[in-house]
């Protein structure tokens, strides 16, 4: 079960049209709440002829190293 | 499905609060944080109530709370497995909390003064090129210069955000992609300082010609979570 | 300039900067010219593989836990690996920005 990764598009063209006529409190709203923050994993969709064929999560990919190796004696 | 709101050291008890969908929200533990989230079938649609309805919330958690990270805006995960999974991978989030703590974000948004200014400021490109320092070897003067193209910004940027670098604890500084701003400033500020702040600002910003700044804030760490 | 002036401009740029931040990295190969396609994926997962490493390898110098001669033959091949990128890159018409990807935490490529 993945969030579907065309939902971030969908955002830029929500986010654009909501700055398209700006309330004052709306540019630090998006600001914050699309463009910083928190972000727990990265997406890669992969695909042929724009057909999409595999979607990565690189989340489940990445350790640091420092932490899987142990420290030098 | 769990829609994430944000990691904090401790909120209490948030029962009287709801989610941006109305749901009731769910406290998680993992290692040193508390993580707030809500249980959604799908994640919220992205509309100006929404954003709004999420900004109250992670305000208020905030004052509730010594040190918050707010997620990003849609942010979910599809149980609690996956979510604790993925935040014991993360070595950077316990380090984070503690420098948000007891503090607020203050924006400030450096603009052209006049139109004919507006055509002169442009937005500028980052450079990671960096002199060398001759003496030292290659591989580390290409690590070092790394380093500082990391943190390299645009000298009036740099110059407005020095203004405050006693008042602060940590900045950002993200030069625009749009001539006629030149970019925006985020600075991690004790809480109660705001008033201070600003006064800072605006002097720094009166003493450079062709400038205007937008001040906000103080809000919830966004820019440094 | 009046506030509202101020609100559209600062409201033009935020949404300049969602445009360039917010696509999901996506690579779709063309039948026509799918070898080009290819060595752009490579070299784009490449190029993140190598901000990746060169995130950790500053880290780690912050952090104190590498060595002088290790910090040095990191800095060595994190350059060639950055001249490799950018002279495969080269070769096959493709420029540096065409390697975009956003990922996340992981940051922009550009």
């Amino acid at each position: 079960m993945f969030e579907a990764p065309r939902a971030r598009i969908d955002r830029r063209a929500v986010a654009a049209a909501l700055l398209d006529s700006p309330d004052a409190s709306i540019v630090d709203i998006i600001d914050n709440l699309l463009d910083k923050g928190v972000v727990l994993d990265g997406e890669i969709v992969l695909g042929l002829a724009e057909i999409d064929l595999v979607y990565l999560r690189l989340s489940v990919l990445l350790v640091a190293a420092g932490r899987v190796l142990t420290s030098k004696p | 499905m769990l829609y994430v709101y944000a990691l904090a050291d401790r909120v209490g008890d948030i029962s009287d609060l709801k989610g941006v969908r109305g749901e009731s929200l769910v406290l998680l533990h993992v290692a040193d944080l508390v993580v707030v989230a809500g249980e959604m079938d799908g994640t919220p649609a992205l509309s100006a109530a929404t954003l709004h309805a999420q900004d109250a919330l992670i305000r208020t958690l905030h004052a509730r709370a010594a040190a918050l990270l707010p997620m990003q805006f849609g942010t979910t995960q599809p149980g609690e497995g996956d979510l604790v999974r993925l935040l014991e991978r993360r070595d950077d989030l316990g380090s984070k909390l503690e420098k948000v703590c007891g503090c607020d974000q203050m924006t400030v948004r450096v603009l052209a003064a006049t139109q004919q200014e507006r055509g002169t400021m442009m937005p500028e490109r980052q450079d990671a090129q960096a002199p060398n320092d001759g003496d030292e070897l290659p591989g580390t003067r290409y690590l070092a210069a790394r380093r500082r193209g990391a943190a390299a910004a645009p000298p009036l940027l740099q110059g407005i955000a020095e203004a405050a670098a006693t008042l602060s604890r940590d900045v950002r500084i993200e030069p625009a992609q749009l001539g006629g701003v030149a970019g925006t400033i985020y600075h991690l500020i004790e809480r109660g300082r705001a008033d201070e702040y600003r006064r800072v600002i605006e002097r720094a910003a009166a003493a450079v010609s062709g400038v205007r700044v937008v001040i906000s804030g103080p809000s919830p760490p966004y820019a440094f979570a | 300039m009046t506030d509202d002036e101020d609100l559209e401009l600062v409201a033009r740029e935020l949404r300049e900067r969602l445009e360039k931040q917010a696509a999901p990295a996506r690579w779709n190969a063309q039948p026509e010219d799918v070898r080009r396609s290819v060595m752009q994926l490579v070299l784009t997962l490449i190029e993140l593989i190598r901000q990746i490493l060169e995130r950790q390898a500053l880290r780690r110098m912050d952090q104190g836990t590498l060595t002088p001669e290790e910090i040095e033959r990191v800095g060595l091949s994190l350059m060639r690996l950055e001249e490799t990128v950018k002279e495969l890159a080269a070769q096959h018409g493709l420029d540096l920005k065409d390697l975009n990807l956003d990922l996340g935490p992981l940051g922009k490529l550009l």
